[in-house]
């Protein structure tokens, strides 16, 4: 794969569920190796539905979509998908839960280990690799799914709303944290959230979608250097931009 | 917690209260209405049967309490292996397990004399019939756990090309461990009571390997009601034993991360 392939393209993608409902209708899309490419849109639009079709979880009904020029299924190994909910297993450690995705690929205990343990620590949990899921607050089990996508080095990530559940203080350093993390390691990401504030603070570029079934209403730049940290949110140019998509937003549901 | 250790106590200390009183108050009827050895035995009457009839009581004991647990074991083993064998694929599921409830349907007074002609009257036909009382519970409360498995756990594993085996041993598997000992309760309560219910209909009918379902026929024809009475009250320490150590199970395998057995730690 030559490096000017985009990391993904969905080209003219629909999607219908069973009994004709259409969710995604005509939606062109590129998310370029490095970016960080969110997509904003009312709850229900079919922003969940896109995601898991870039994961292959799902196929579109019309169009294609691709993962460096091939087919999502293929390119697996090189994705991690942070869902909604923590989804940590109940019955294992977190230590465990870290260590499940190079488990699940076969990876010698002693290496899964070691980078479970180095994740951990760098999500700020190393203190906590002993606990099991319940002992932890919604923020910590946030920060160990995160640990545990980060731990088979993805290329590319998935993030469908990871930070909806928690209070609006956890979630921004949370979105501070996750721009750190990467820093380090350049993936590239797919976020998802209702939120135009969180989707300026963490991209470079923002797809709006809007009507039903849901197509893109808009396509955003964020001109906003990184690295990015806390103080953004009181820069002048950060309000511009969310006042700008929150009225580009409100338009296309209006329409 | 204070107030979990007060609450402790009182766990022990009421049901006690209760059963005194109960033992009380059946004493008290016998004497108010002067009711006779051979309709209803003083609580007194029953101990003393016990002893008197001890040795072959707790023969009888033994030879239940062996059959209820083999054929409880059995049915747990297979039961889970048929519960593997169900979720493995939703085809295997829909082709067989409507099977599975047929089977179940089939009362066991009416299995009980199959079994004697295929297997002979005593220790294997009382096992089958435990075996067969406390099958289902194994099997459809682990299939529905395996099938309850959530679906975002699933979409997990799918994430990352987990095979079907793995899927099944690291996700299915213990996400169905708590349904599972659901069913092992209930296999639990009903394993004695196939026992019991066997030795009446295909158990042994002799002195020597009969179990207590036999010994209480025996009892009822020689109308030796208090120590009817009395083997009545070993067979419900049997049932007692036998959940206790199904509850200990419970325990042990949950207590670190199940809401039901770690509650008090929370």
């Amino acid at each position: 794969m030559s490096d000017d392939t985009p990391l993904v393209q969905l080209k003219h993608v629909g999607k219908c569920f069973e009994g004709g409902r259409g969710v995604l209708e005509g939606v062109d899309l590129t998310v370029e190796r490095g970016a960080f490419v969110s997509l904003v849109g009312p709850s229900g639009c079919g922003k969940t539905t896109l995601l898991r079709l870039v994961s292959g979880l799902s196929r579109p009904t019309s169009g294609t979509v691709s993962v460096a020029g091939r087919d999502p299924g293929e390119m697996r190994e090189h994705m991690a998908f942070i869902f909604q909910e923590p989804c940590l297993l109940p019955w294992q450690r977190l230590l465990g839960n870290v260590e499940l995705p190079n488990r699940l690929r076969r990876m010698a205990p002693v290496e899964r280990r070691a980078i479970a343990l180095r994740l951990l620590d760098r999500v700020g949990l190393g203190d906590a690799v002993g606990k099991y899921p319940w002992q932890l607050s919604g923020g910590m089990k946030m920060r160990a799914s995160v640990a545990r996508a980060l731990s088979t080095s993805p290329e590319l990530l998935l993030l469908d709303e990871p930070f909806a559940s928690v209070d609006e203080l956890t979630r921004d350093r949370l979105d501070e944290d996750l721009l750190r993390l990467r820093e380090r390691d350049r993936w590239t990401a797919l976020f998802v959230t209702h939120s135009v504030r969180e989707a300026v603070f963490l991209s470079s570029r923002i797809y709006l979608l809007a009507n039903t079934p849901a197509r893109v209403a808009e396509c955003v730049t964020v001109d906003l250097p990184y690295p990015r940290r806390a103080e953004l949110r009181e820069c002048e140019e950060y309000h511009r931009i969310v006042a700008k998509i929150t009225h580009l937003l409100r338009e296309s549901a209006d329409e | 917690m204070p107030d979990h250790k007060s609450h402790s106590s009182t766990r022990w200390i009421l049901p006690l209260a209760v059963g005194l009183l109960a033992v009380a108050g059946w004493t008290w009827l016998i004497v108010l209405f002067d009711i006779p050895a051979y309709n209803l035995p003083s609580p007194l009457g029953v101990l003393e049967a016990l002893v008197a009839e001890w040795e072959a009581i707790a023969k009888a004991t033994r030879h239940t309490a062996i059959e209820a647990v083999v054929g409880f074991l059995a049915a747990v083993g297979f039961g889970y292996f048929i519960a593997l064998a169900l979720s493995l694929d939703a085809r295997i599921k829909t082709a067989f397990y409507p099977w599975v409830i047929v089977l179940q349907m089939i009362p066991v007074v009416v299995l009980a004399p199959i079994f004697v002609l295929w297997l002979d009257p005593g220790f294997p036909s009382v096992v089958a019939i435990t075996f067969m009382i406390s099958f289902f519970p194994i099997v459809a409360n682990t299939v529905m756990g395996m099938g309850s498995t959530d679906r975002a756990l699933i979409d997990l594993f799918r994430m990352y090309n987990a095979s079907k085996i793995q899927e099944l041993l690291l996700l299915r598997v213990p996400y169905s461990l708590p349904y599972f000992m659901a069913g092992l309760k209930v296999a639990g309560t009903l394993a004695p009571i196939g026992a019991l219910t066997g030795d009446m209909l295909a158990g042994s009918a002799s002195s020597e390997t009969g179990g207590l379902g036999f010994l209480v026929i025996v009892y009822k024809a020689e109308l030796k009601i208090p120590a009817l009475f009395a083997s009545a009250g070993v067979s419900c320490l049997v049932g007692f034993v036998f959940v206790a150590v199904v509850n200990l199970a419970h325990w042990y395998f949950l207590r670190e991360w199940h809401e039901s057995a770690a509650e008090a730690e929370r």
